[in-house]
């Protein structure tokens, strides 16, 4: 199919008024689960993949992304507000957020957010367009040797990239590596590791293993939050949040000077998100503080950075905002996913029969077009909806989650039951439900244990076809120029990255300690 | 040598599970058990290589737990005790039994009102705003389930 007609048939995919309402939404629920501190977008997408795929793929994809793109700055209201991340990836706007607001300019804080968001998210959806064909060509070079390479790349990345403990990141992909492996040999098709549990053969559904480890997880442990709160109230000892209000100072203003004065800062802040999100499994939370700590080695205001500073809530915003369009590059191009977010994307389009990775630029031209157009306008959406109703999050964030968590325990049941009528599938989501809470117990960092599990069958299908292909001789695996250029990435990242936490270990250590909280 | 403290114990018994766990894993790819006659050897590499990476990275945890190094452990965690899951799960089972058994509507009403009450800091004071919220709650995820979204299956189930 020409160009051209591709072009208009993605306009006009992209532009259908369901489409279109579908991103609205998605925009709007996504600022209000990212303001509601405990509920994240990924949650939100999570708990939403049983339902979106009878859905038109491009109506199902301006629901997520426009969930995706809301909820980055959806979290900072909270953060703003009460002090009180709304998401991970608000953490570090906390640090000059919360001060301004107690200042008494609440509404400047949560306007430069949403500005410096919206230029972040915008700047790296451009380069998502322009990067992910060229991207998506080269992979259609790769065999399996080149594969497996990427692969490893992608998982040592992945393990590396955790804060907390390097060692507990690489524990985790290779748990979710093992998790990958239950059920049927991906070459032979034969069952293996069942253990003779009847759950277990044919391997677990991908909705529930992503349900369970991010929603019920989550939503048990906020449920045990719960459950405190009320224990302290009946002591006497529960604290009432302070309410913000947006109108009481009339200096409380937001200008363009405002916005040129913080330019600098939400550059360098959407330049490392996006660089940040191409990575495999980096996330928006390291994105932040990466950010931040850049961000305030280059403010002219350096000294003001966690006592209310402008460019402090710019950079990080702009940072977090700037990995959405950037995770999805590895998605589209190779089949890889930038961030547990863009995972969950990525189950929904395989859900709807749509392999993510170079096979999508023949077999789905028309869609990745229309994507790009969604992604483009769902900024858009963004800005406006979120500059609307500022007022209105600020107000949701206070909700009580008594009545959410049952709410949403009770949608992710029947939701992941109703994707195929399989009451094993209640079981898979219960059983990872508390196999997330485990993890997250062991500080086993959810991201790294997801994106194995994704990976892990197309790593192996790709090794044992590369072996299988040149007499099962493992040097083959290093013979290969691009095979080897992953290697040597993959060492050079090592150091590169080690250097860069090393010297940015303060503020990334805050982030340890506030990306779980 | 200084005492270890709680979260280093922790992780010491996470790197022990998962050595002993591992250790049983690969025993089991040489024993059978789980693998179909069909599975050859090359279907028993990859897992192999698996538990076997598991062994090296629990017993590098474990060295650098019994040198002391350790996170501390995040609030929101903290606060939950082992037993909370396991109650939270009985109830997403005995809410799945209340949908499939009692009907949609009844069930998810009973299974919101229930759990409501019990996360309500007073629900003899609020029990009116608690029972508009599920009542409501109901109403939307029956629509939800067999109106909005086309979700066609479930016919028995949801209606």
């Amino acid at each position: 199919m020409a160009l051209g007609e591709v072009l208009v048939q993605a306009l006009g995919s992209a532009f259908q008024p369901m489409t279109v309402l579908y991103a609205f939404i998605g925009v709007a629920l996504g600022v209000t689960v990212g303001a509601i501190p405990g509920l994240t977008g990924d949650m939100a997408i999570s708990i939403l993949l049983p339902f979106v795929y009878k859905v038109d793929p491009t109506m199902s994809l301006g629901l997520l992304i426009g969930i995706y793109k809301g909820s980055m700055f959806g979290g900072s209201i909270s953060a703003i507000s009460f002090g009180v991340p709304g998401t991970p990836a608000a953490a570090a706007t906390v640090e000059d957020g919360y001060p301004l607001a107690k200042k008494g300019y609440p509404k400047r804080a949560m306007l430069q957010a949403l500005y410096s968001s919206v230029t972040g998210d915008f700047f790296s959806s451009i380069l998502l367009i322009f990067l992910t064909i060229p991207m998506g060509q080269l992979a259609i070079q790769f065999g399996p040797t080149e594969f497996f390479a990427l692969y490893v790349f992608s998982l040592v990345v992945i393990a590396i990239l955790n804060r907390d403990s390097r060692t507990k990141g690489i524990l985790a992909s290779v748990l979710g590596l093992l998790i990958g492996a239950i059920g049927t040999d991906p070459v032979t098709g034969a069952s293996r590791m069942t253990f003779g549990i009847k759950l277990f053969r044919g391997g677990f559904a991908t909705v529930p293993v992503l349900v369970g480890t991010f929603a019920i997880s989550e939503l048990i442990i906020q449920y045990a939050n719960a459950h405190r709160e009320k224990i302290l109230y009946k002591l006497g000892q529960a604290k009432e949040r302070l309410t913000i209000d947006l109108n009481k100072n009339k200096d409380d203003k937001y200008g363009w000077k405002h916005y040129w004065d913080t330019f600098r800062c939400t550059v360098v802040g959407s330049v490392i998100g996006t660089f940040i999100g191409i990575l495999p499994g980096a996330g928006s939370s390291i994105a932040c503080y990466l950010s931040y700590g850049v961000g305030r080695s280059v403010a002219k205001d350096a000294d003001e950075f966690g006592k209310g500073s402008l460019n402090g809530v710019a950079a990080p915003e702009a940072g977090n905002s700037a990995t959405c369009g950037a995770s999805i590059i590895p998605l589209l191009a190779f089949g890889i996913p930038g961030s547990a977010t863009a995972a969950l994307i990525g189950a929904a389009l395989t859900m709807q029969g749509i392999n993510p990775g170079p096979t999508m630029f023949s077999a789905n031209q028309v869609i990745i077009y229309a994507f790009f157009i969604i992604v483009l306008y769902a900024s858009f959406f963004n800005l406006g909806v979120s500059r609307l109703l500022i007022p209105l999050y600020a107000k949701i964030s206070k909700m009580k989650p008594k009545y959410l968590i049952p709410i949403i325990f009770a949608l992710a049941i029947l939701g992941c039951y109703t994707t195929d009528n399989s009451i094993s599938n209640v079981w898979t989501l219960l059983l990872f439900g508390a196999l997330g809470v485990v993890l997250r117990k062991f500080r086993i960092p959810l991201g790294p244990f997801v994106l194995g599990y994704l990976i892990g069958p197309a790593a192996e299908r790709s090794l044992r076809q590369a072996l299988s292909m040149n007499g099962n001789n493992l040097m083959v695996l290093f013979q290969r120029p691009i095979a080897i250029a992953f290697y040597i990435a993959t060492v050079a990242f090592i150091f590169i990255i080690c250097y860069t936490f090393k010297k940015n270990k303060e503020t990334l250590d805050k982030g340890a300690h506030s990306d779980d909280e | 040598m200084s005492k270890l403290k709680v979260t280093n114990l922790r992780n010491i018994g996470l790197s022990c599970g998962v050595m002993i766990l591992s250790t049983a894993g690969i025993l089991h790819t040489f024993l059978g058990g789980g693998w179909s006659k069909k599975t050859g050897e090359a279907a028993k590499l990859y897992p192999r290589i698996i538990y076997g990476i598991l062994i090296v990275v629990a017993l590098s945890l474990l060295v650098m737990e019994l040198a002391g190094r350790v996170p501390p452990e995040p609030p929101a965690i903290a606060v939950v005790k082992w037993w909370q899951p396991l109650l939270i799960l009985a109830v997403g089972v005995a809410f799945f039994l209340f949908v499939l058994y009692v009907g949609t509507a009844a069930g998810i009403l009973l299974y919101l009102c229930g759990t409501i009450a019990l996360f309500d800091e007073d629900p003899k004071k609020h029990w009116k705003m608690d029972l508009l919220v599920a009542v409501i709650a109901t109403a939307a995820m029956w629509l939800i389930f067999t109106r909005i979204l086309p979700i066609v299956t479930l016919k028995q189930l949801l209606i």
